[in-house]
């Protein structure tokens, strides 16, 4: 069973923009509410996972899994688009430009 | 452990503010959502682990970026505010800038 198959992932039902939108974020944090806030208006349909809200174990296997595949440290939130590009925080014109908003 | 009530955070984060001569930030609905972090994770762990950074799993990997966190003072004499943008400098909060997304100062071998 892979990572992403033991992972909650919460479903936004929104438009497609032809890419795949995944963004792991903290429950905790202002930029990554704001971040999901934002997508959610735009209706556009992509997955999100709480990462602190996952048990240790998972979360871990997750975290190395990620570090592993991108080689980018894990700053929230940590936008992946189509399973191969990264952008971390929420800077608003690169979102736009990798997700085709 | 006791458990920490939002109030208590509320008076926590702006005694920081207080003595450390920072602003809380305006934006009282971001501020909220930081507040409730920094709770949150008080009654997660024991103690204000940052709310815009994750766990490393022990207070030791933690140390750095318990609120204020080591890197506050330096983002906010450079950014204006720190990496939450929940305080900050007084220029910046007199200035009326829109507060956004920040570098991570912290070294990346920290981040777990």
């Amino acid at each position: 069973m892979s990572i992403y198959e033991k992972i909650p992932f919460i479903q936004e039902a929104g438009n497609s923009t032809g890419h795949e939108v995944t963004v792991y974020a903290l429950s905790t944090c202002g930029f990554c509410k704001r971040a999901i806030t934002y997508l959610k208006e735009k209706n556009v349909a992509f997955r999100y996972i709480y990462v602190d809200t996952l048990p240790q174990d998972v979360r871990q296997e997750l975290k190395t899994t990620l570090r592993d595949t991108f080689q980018r440290s894990l700053l929230y939130p940590y936008l992946v688009v189509d399973g191969n590009q990264v952008v971390t925080g929420f800077v608003k014109e690169k979102w736009d430009e990798l997700i085709g908003i | 452990m006791n458990k920490k009530t939002l109030e208590e955070t509320k008076v926590f984060v702006e005694r920081v503010a207080e003595h450390q001569g920072w602003k809380v930030n305006p934006d009282q609905e971001f501020v909220l959502t930081l507040m409730e972090g920094l709770n949150t994770n008080y009654n997660r762990y024991g103690y204000y682990l940052c709310p815009c950074r994750d766990s490393a799993g022990s207070r030791e990997g933690d140390k750095d970026v318990i609120c204020p966190c080591v890197y506050s003072k330096a983002d906010i004499q450079e950014y204006g505010h720190c990496y939450c943008a929940l305080f900050f400098s007084p220029a910046f909060y007199a200035s009326g800038k829109e507060y956004g997304t920040i570098p991570e100062r912290r070294p990346p071998e920290l981040i777990p």
